[in-house]
């Protein structure tokens, strides 16, 4: 027994070194333990700098110059959530979080139920008007939020609301709707409801889309009545999507701030993202700012954590299998197929169309919501100045060209690297589903998307002034890319997550290399998913504000130097600035369709 | 065990370095070379500045100017600043960048390149909100401050405004929609009546920072005798008991306004919004920029002519000839933008004559000359807008008299118009005490 045990110990280091840098290249050897390796080390590091600074923010006390450390302290914690401060954390805290939990999980029922039934009339029923309405039911996700929600005040704000003024709703019809309808938790959740219908639409139409029939029709054989055949075949084929789409709508609910500006603050209704934003503009409440920053972030871990339970544990249900046949449609009638279509039309003009009209109108209007004097092109077409602050017309404006190239670059740039980070994130997290490493990285992609966007803003801009990076661009690619990769990286991992192994294994039998296997194979039949994974960090790049605005200047994107129009009281320029903002996000959305026969909308019976 | 260790201490190394990283405590270099430039320019005439500013650049320098006014940065000042550069010396062709910031950033980027010793970054600034400049800056030493010789001998020159240095005054003021001519606002107590609840249209005084610095500064003693003298005189029109803030002693005025202003207001997150609902909504009140009013454009149902500046009010036909306020306790709030170096400015000589030009010359200061509120500290260079509101056009075509727009001079502001002046030195000291109440003040109406 010694001298086995004596052998043991005496293995030359090289062949001790040799079996393990072996152990190495095998487990490098399969491309998707490579791709969690490198991606575990990069989101690491943009990670942790990050949450790093916001610990460090919520300890100390705010420092003077805002800039250097503060002096430990629990004084936050104490101000943020001690009931007996004179009523500061109630206010500032305590009542905004459940607010917050409201109109989230409202929101998370208005966009499961908008995206979900239109997801399911499109894709599994015969349903009239399929084009159009597939067409413009990513609207509001491609809007700002705030569009939204000026549209919806805009319609029914009344005089008998505080502050209130005639509406167009109250102009035309004459009825005061109640202020609970115009202003407060409602309103909010069902216009976030609306913007991220969208996300349900889209993830609950490619499983919809792409399931494979067999299983259905193996109810049907049995005589399984459709109703129950729903409930118990689809819907639980529909299950990995709901979760995503609840954890996305409820995280992006919690941290929403401008539709609760809008339409919380004219009655004092608040929500975390409000006050925390609050907080963290002004110096000496930043510390309270950072620590509800920490809340919405553990919030967002807890609900990630149960989705990786939830991941974990489920069975997996092979929806892609290549063996698929066709998809059964439910005929709702001659008349039905009309009637339903009308009905969701009429929803999606509303909702979808209105909004974009309603702002293209304000940009003709001489003041916001004052249709007395008829309309005026000079917000559009004006050489000369339009305002005291020199602006000409948005054709015209030099500043506006130069935020919009500003925008186009850091957009296209976010959305390939987002896009490409995502895609093999999303892919080697399915193939790996049950490791550890995959967990990791599936959480760490995950995790920017809690942060809030204002700390990640300046967090970065501190970091990129420390490593000497003087590029504004190049610090808002890295920021943009970091906080879309989950964007990125859930539309792969749905995808994947329905491709079953045998495809791809059919290849490595073959001794095809993995990136033919990627190019041939697995892009080809998930194409609509994965381009949709490039194409939602592009739009949402191209309306994003807050994450901008420590790097670089008022003209680095459009979003900024609209902030800037706002400040300036150029409500028209702004508007049309925001109309070719996003006609822009639809000619591309287009232009993909056209060229890759790919689109956000793709594959919900738009064809 | 020595496994787990290690992994403990990588993590925690990790940590502290990053931690260093982002919490940007870079070191600090005392620099006398910003402050001796800035002492030799300030004996300097318009010339000889220029001069050396041109010698500074060279052909291919660029000053960087960082601002929260984007005003600075239009042709008309950039060509003015280059023409004056080039009788130095005729092959400087792109001398300065002016790039704008919202308050709120601006002192992050400045500050973060300061401590990381940029040496290529930002020279100078233009910006607002004095607590943040005293407590962020001006107390830690990061911004130095540069009096014009020109601007100093200038006749007229108000002397208050040379530390810290300020370019121009900016105004915040009280006005109503009087569409229905069923109001007067006559007493700043007016507003805070529980019936204006919900009608005072105004910002967030978290989300903007000369608003917050405004309450801070009713709380000094001179702005505490004027609303107690208000307050006297209004007792007929106000419902506030003033026993409730006995705990505050002398300053209970200030802090009973400040109570009942903030619980009727409504706030809104720029004040484009704001004095765009003014406009649309007869019978509110606004506390709002007053430069705003100019973006009000006249239609059918909106017209400018409603809009009272409570101080001026309805009769004013030629702002030179104001008389008494209209309002009793203060007509509004002065706050202003200051003109700052940095102190590792790369190009010291040529901020300076950046700031000369833009504070001392008609042309230059002209880009802000426009707007009614907008005061330049040398009052020789300001724009006569007395009578800018005589005979204006209205939408059916008919001429009337706008008296909101006959914008007295800021010497009428400051003396019969009794307006609040930002003082950083104040804010800074007393923010502290004051806050506490204004959050909780806040607090409170959070439904």
């Amino acid at each position: 027994m010694n001298v086995v045990s004596n052998e043991k110990e005496k293995i030359p280091f090289g062949k001790w070194f040799k079996r393990k840098a072996n152990g190495v290249i095998t487990f490098l050897g399969v491309p998707a333990n490579t791709i969690l390796v490198l991606f575990a080390v990069i989101l690491i590091i943009l990670n942790v700098s990050p949450i790093i600074s916001l610990l460090i923010k919520s300890f100390t006390l705010p420092s003077d110059d805002g800039v250097t450390l503060g002096v430990f302290s629990f004084n936050n914690f104490t101000r943020t959530f001690d009931w007996n401060n004179s009523g500061v954390s109630v206010g500032f805290f305590w009542k905004p979080f459940g607010n917050s939990l409201v109109v989230s999980i409202l929101s998370c029922i208005f966009a499961v139920l908008f995206g979900g039934i239109a997801a399911y009339l499109l894709a599994r029923t015969n349903i009239a008007f399929k084009k159009f309405i597939s067409a413009v039911f990513i609207f509001p996700y491609i809007m700002p939020q705030w569009t939204l929600a000026s549209f919806w005040e805009n319609f029914f704000v009344n005089t008998g609301c505080t502050a209130g003024h005639m509406g167009q709703f109250q102009a035309i019809t004459g009825i005061q709707v109640p202020q609970w309808f115009v202003y407060g938790p409602l309103p909010i959740a069902l216009m976030l409801g609306l913007h991220y219908a969208p996300f349900a639409y889209i993830l609950f139409g490619g499983v919809l889309q792409n399931m494979d029939s067999n299983l259905e029709e193996a109810a049907s054989i049995l005589g399984i009545p459709k109703w129950k055949s729903f409930f118990k075949v689809t819907i639980p084929l529909l299950k990995p999507a709901l979760l995503s789409t609840v954890l996305l709508v409820f995280s992006a609910a919690m941290s929403s701030y401008s539709v609760a500006v809008t339409l919380g603050n004219p009655v004092s209704y608040s929500v975390l993202a409000t006050s925390m934003q609050n907080c963290l503009s002004n110096t000496r409440n930043s510390g309270m700012g950072n620590v509800m920053a920490l809340v919405l972030i553990i919030i967002g871990v807890f609900i990630l954590t149960l989705n990786q339970i939830q991941t974990g544990s489920r069975k997996q249900f092979t929806t892609v299998t290549g063996k698929s046949g066709q998809i059964t449609k439910i005929n709702l009638g001659k008349v039905g197929k009309w009637v339903y279509g009308s009905i969701l039309s009429l929803f999606v003009i509303f909702f979808c169309i209105f909004p974009m009209f309603s702002f293209f109108l304000e940009s003709l209007l001489p003041n916001p919501g004052d249709y007395s004097s008829g309309i005026t092109w000079k917000a559009w077409i004006s050489k000369t100045p339009i305002s005291t602050n020199d602006f000409v017309g948005f054709f015209f404006e030099r500043k506006i060209a130069n935020s919009l190239l500003g925008t186009l670059k850091i957009s296209l740039l976010c959305s390939l690297f987002a896009g490409t980070c995502g895609f093999l994130i999303g892919y080697a997290v399915s193939k790996r589903r049950k490791s550890k490493g995959a967990n990791l990285v599936n959480g760490l992609a995950f995790f920017p998307y809690l942060m809030p966007a204002l700390a990640l803003s300046q967090c970065f801009y501190l970091l990129g002034l420390n490593l000497k990076i003087t590029s504004a661009l190049l610090i808002a690619v890295v920021i943009g890319s970091l906080k879309y990769i989950p964007m990125a990286s859930r539309s792969s991992l749905n995808a994947m997550m329905q491709l079953s192994g045998e495809i791809e294994e059919a290849g490595i039998i073959q001794n095809i290399p993995w990136w033919k296997r990627m190019t041939k194979i697995v892009f080809p039949i998930q194409k609509s998913a994965i381009i949709s994974g490039f194409l939602l960090p592009f739009i949402s790049s191209m309306r994003e504000y807050d994450l901008f605005v420590f790097i670089g200047d008022d003209q680095l994107t459009l979003t900024k130097f609209m902030f800037q129009l706002r400040n300036d009281g150029c409500p028209a320029l702004e508007n049309a600035a925001n109309f070719v903002l996003i006609a822009i996000i639809l000619l591309v959305n287009w232009l993909t369709n056209i060229l890759t026969g790919a689109s956000i909308d793709k594959g919900l019976g738009g064809k | 065990m020595k496994k787990k260790l290690t992994g403990l201490l990588l993590v925690a190394s990790t940590v502290l370095g990053m931690g260093a990283l982002t919490a940007c405590d870079g070191k600090k270099e005392a620099s006398t070379r910003v402050q001796k430039a800035i002492a030799d320019a300030e004996t300097l005439s318009h010339d000889e500045l220029f001069k050396k500013a041109a010698e500074e650049l060279g052909e291919t320098g660029q000053l960087k100017i960082a601002a929260t006014t984007s005003r600075g940065g239009r042709d008309k000042v950039k060509d003015l600043f280059k023409a004056e550069l080039q009788k130095h010396n005729s092959k400087i062709t792109d001398p300065i960048k002016y790039d704008t910031f919202v308050d709120g950033a601006i002192y992050t980027t400045l500050i973060g390149e300061i401590l990381n010793g940029k040496k290529d970054g930002y020279s100078g600034t233009i910006t607002q909100d004095g607590y943040q400049l005293q407590k962020k800056a001006i107390d830690k030493g990061y911004f130095e401050n540069y009096i014009p010789k020109t601007w100093r001998e200038a006749p007229g020159a108000d002397l208050s405004a040379k530390d810290p240095f300020t370019l121009q005054y900016n105004f915040k003021t009280w006005m109503y929609n009087n569409k229905n001519k069923d109001m007067v606002i006559d007493n700043v107590w007016d507003v805070t009546h529980s019936k204006y609840k919900g009608k005072i249209d105004t910002m967030d005084p978290n989300n903007e920072n000369v608003n917050m610095d405004w309450l801070i500064q009713l709380t000094s003693d001179e702005e505490v005798a004027k609303l107690k003298a208000a307050f006297e005189d209004s007792t007929a029109t106000t419902d506030v008991n003033i026993d409730n803030y006995k705990q505050f002693g002398d300053k209970k005025y200030a802090y009973a306004f400040i109570d009942r202003f903030l619980s009727n207001a409504v706030f809104y997150a720029d004040d484009g919004k704001a004095m765009a609902h003014l406009a649309q909504t007869p019978g509110n009140i606004g506390w709002i920029v007053y430069s705003k009013i100019l973006k009000v454009e006249e239609t059918n149902d909106i017209s400018k002519k409603n809009i009272v500046v409570a101080a001026l009010g309805e009769n004013n036909t030629d702002g030179a000839k104001m008389d008494k306020s209209c309002i009793k306790g203060f007509g509004g709030f002065m706050y202003k933008h200051y003109l700052q170096v940095l102190k590792d400015a790369q190009y010291p000589y040529a901020t300076c004559a950046f700031f000369e030009l833009i504070s001392t010359n008609a042309t230059a200061y002209s880009v802000w000359g426009g707007d009614v509120g907008d005061y330049p500290s040398l009052p020789s260079i300001n724009v006569n807008r007395t009578k800018n509101g005589v005979d204006k056009e209205i939408a059916d075509g008919t001429k009337v008299n706008m008296s909101c727009l006959n914008d007295p001079t800021s010497t009428w502001w400051l003396g019969k118009g009794e307006a609040v002046v930002e003082t950083p030195s104040f804010i800074g000291a007393h923010y502290d005490d004051v806050i506490d109440f204004i959050d909780v003040v806040i607090a409170a109406k959070a439904k």
